[in-house]
């Protein structure tokens, strides 16, 4: 195999398919991306055999072939080549030499046989999203995912694909996030999906900033055509909770405040919460919210007042101030509408106007007050 | 310590829903540990257990996620879980964080520790002065043998008794061994039909010819070549930790009563076809009282001790001590879980 590319272009097909190279695993050909040179297109493969992307890069071919080498090894080097074109060269030991111009640098490869081959997708449907859609939806939801491998369904972001209308939900048990997009249109029969987040992330770094992007869904895979580069992801098996009876339907007490105003003031009063289980509290009255935290142990503490609207009882109500601060960062309206039970009860966060067609919901689990 | 509970009563207690708000394990059998596991599972409504059901590593614990399991409310149930496996690995400063939470616990949360390991740490005896104790130590005697036969009564199978006495001979048998054992012999009888020894023996592969008794009459006759090849058969058996086991406790017992028969002469023991010296003697002594308690290792090391002096004094023949040193060296790997 014998090529000529540009740092520039070589660098930039690399961080697209890099990210989906596992940080640790005990296939070691998997730290490995696999180079496929055809004429004049160098195909690029990285996989940790749930998600793999392929992409495409420009280059001047000389001899077809291809080999696996190491990605981290192959895109420090690259990376410290600025500017410069690169004529690389793999020999009968798999091993990968980049002529610089004045530096010569050989990577060891492995054969490229002995690389995973991508998943195939068999009887696929294909569904559209517009690219700004899928990216809003992505961004509001995987922060709530679960890391927990114990539950593996928790761990990705259910989709339930309707003829009128799209769900996305996210939950990790302690906060939940759902979004119904109504003007999604799709053909054909229902169906649920649960996605992995590292796929959803690799997504949505590759979405272009308009028009559609199609998901293919095929056996337990997905494949995404993106503007550089095609994903493949395994879907999550198993059964998504029946997060419906989870969401309160009777919240009376209405708390509507500024977003921004809160957020500082939730920041300043988490500096003083106990730092393992990040309480603060929600003292609501009818105008004001006061936020307050207290470290025991240590004996900071702190206390602030927020205008805002509440329609109820007064009452307290404890949060962890990472839960809610990352609520308040998916919210975007200026203003944020709170529902609100009592002291023990989920509550509802939500925009003060939700975009058209979509209903956009968030709930948050209050904790015991210490 | 509020109080103590056999698995069956706490099982009792979580199915009716009065449970207290701490648990902590006492004794680790795996088994009884998972019984106890799917408790709290089920004590948990259905319809909501994805989000009030917690478990944890006490040796992989991410302090913010533990805490807010802890602190949190059930949603839209009742009763939420947290269940932390390996709970005597749980870090000092969540440890301590676990004694303060242990003095004010979240009355609608379950929190279960479950110790696999040493309970001995000062952090688990506070926490355990507030908890409630749940017993999932191993059964032993009686209680083993009632139920190794409850269980192959559960697979619709009986035990013949020397069956049975084969299962609970030797070293403490974890109760997820024997049951695997048991539901593996089951598959090779009937419905309804008892589980023999030779149907046992067949599980654990051990090779019917190998006798241990003929082993050590072989042994103390002086055939030395023929009870060689009994050790090389039986290490086939002793593979598998039971199998050890069984024989270690043999091997024990035959000791014992060679002790209190008086006969620790050459005919009776299966290493010594010489005259004891008076240190021999002592030795032998200090080992049939460790034997008669029946602390396995304990034994071993007495065994190991007299084919030292024998081997100093030269007063055994070097193949034979070779062989008894193989077989004991196998056994120890055995105890510590077949490694080597």
């Amino acid at each position: 195999m014998r090529f000529t590319v540009t740092q520039a272009d070589l660098m930039e097909a690399l961080g697209r398919v890099s990210p989906a190279v596992p940080t640790k695993s005990t296939l070691p050909i998997l730290s490995n991306v696999l180079l496929q040179l055809e004429e004049n297109r160098l195909k690029m493969v990285a996989t940790d055999l749930e998600v793999s992307v392929v992409t495409e890069v420009d280059v001047q071919g000389e001899v077809s072939g291809s080999v696996s080498v190491p990605a981290k090894k192959i895109g420090d080097i690259v990376r410290e080549l600025d500017g410069l074109t690169l004529t690389i060269n793999v020999d009968e030991s798999h091993h990968l030499l980049i002529d610089a111009g004045e530096g010569e640098y050989q990577v060891p490869g492995i054969a490229a046989q002995e690389y995973p081959s991508l998943p195939e997708i068999d009887s696929a449907a294909t569904l559209r999203f517009t690219a700004e859609d899928l990216n809003s939806m992505i961004a509001r939801t995987s922060f709530a995912v679960s890391r927990d491998e114990l539950r593996p369904a928790l761990t990705g972001v259910f989709f339930q694909i309707r003829p009128t209308e799209v769900r996305s939900v996210a939950t990790d048990g302690h906060r939940l996030v759902r979004i119904i997009d109504q003007k999604f249109r799709a053909e054909g029969e229902s169906r649920e999906l649960i996605l992995p987040v590292k796929a959803l992330d690799m997504i949505r770094r590759n979405l272009p900033e308009k028009g559609d992007v199609e998901l293919v869904v095929g056996g337990n895979q997905i494949m995404v055509r993106l503007e550089h580069a095609t994903l493949y992801s395994r879907l999550i098996e198993g059964r998504y909770p029946h997060y419906e009876s989870v969401i309160p339907q009777e919240n009376h007490n209405k708390m509507i405040v500024n977003v921004a105003t809160l957020i500082r003031a939730v920041k300043r009063a988490q500096i003083f919460a106990n730092p393992i289980n990040r309480q603060i509290v929600f003292h609501l009255s009818q105008e004001k919210v006061e936020i307050s935290a207290e470290d025991v142990e240590l004996g900071g503490k702190g206390r602030e007042a927020v205008d805002a609207i509440y329609e109820g009882e007064a009452q307290t109500i404890g949060y962890n101030a990472t839960y809610v601060l990352d609520l308040l960062k998916q919210v975007p309206t200026e203003d944020v509408q709170f529902d609100l039970g009592g002291s023990t009860q989920a509550g509802i966060v939500r925009p003060t106007q939700q975009k058209e067609g979509e209903d956009f919901l968030m709930l948050v689990m209050p904790v015991r007050l210490s | 310590m509020p109080g103590s509970n056999s698995v069956e009563q706490f099982k009792k207690a979580a199915q009716g829903g009065k449970v207290a708000p701490i648990y902590v394990t006492s004794g680790g059998e795996p088994l009884l540990l998972d019984e106890v596991m799917r408790a709290v599972r089920d004590a948990v409504d259905e319809t909501t257990r994805d989000f009030n059901f917690d478990v944890f590593y006490g040796d992989d614990l991410d302090a913010g996620s533990f805490a807010s399991a802890l602190g949190a409310l059930p949603m839209m149930a009742e009763r939420r879980a947290v269940v932390v496996k390996r709970a005597e690995s749980i870090g000092t400063q969540l440890a301590n964080y676990l004694v303060e939470y242990a003095k004010n616990p979240v009355e609608s949360t379950l929190l279960v520790l479950l110790f696999e390991g040493s309970s001995k740490k000062a952090w688990i005896q506070k926490v355990s002065k507030e908890a409630t104790s749940i017993n999932c130590e191993a059964p032993r005697g009686k209680t083993l043998r009632d139920w190794i036969l409850k269980t192959a009564s559960n697979l619709g199978v009986e035990l013949e008794r020397e069956a049975l006495e084969l299962m609970t001979e030797g070293r403490q048998p974890r109760l997820i061994d024997l049951e695997g054992e048991l539901v593996k012999a089951s598959l090779l009888v009937e419905e309804g039909e008892t589980i023999t020894l030779p149907v046992l023996q067949q599980v654990w592969g051990m090779e019917p010819d190998v006798d241990i008794w003929r082993f050590y009459d072989r042994s103390t006759a002086g055939q030395r070549e023929l009870a060689l090849q009994d050790i090389l058969l039986l290490r086939e058996s002793l593979e598998h930790p039971q199998g050890a086991g069984m024989f270690l406790s043999q091997t024990a017992k035959r000791l014992r009563l060679a002790w209190k028969e008086k006969r620790y002469d050459a005919l009776r023991v299966p290493f010594a076809d010489r005259k004891w010296s008076g240190s021999t003697k002592w030795q032998w002594g200090k080992v049939s009282s460790q034997l008669k308690s029946m602390p396995l290792t304990q034994a071993e090391a007495g065994l190991e001790r007299l084919l030292d002096i024998d081997r100093t004094r030269k007063t055994q023949s070097l193949e034979t001590v070779a062989a008894f040193e193989r077989f004991i060296h196998r056994m120890a790997l055995d105890r510590k879980g077949g490694k080597g």
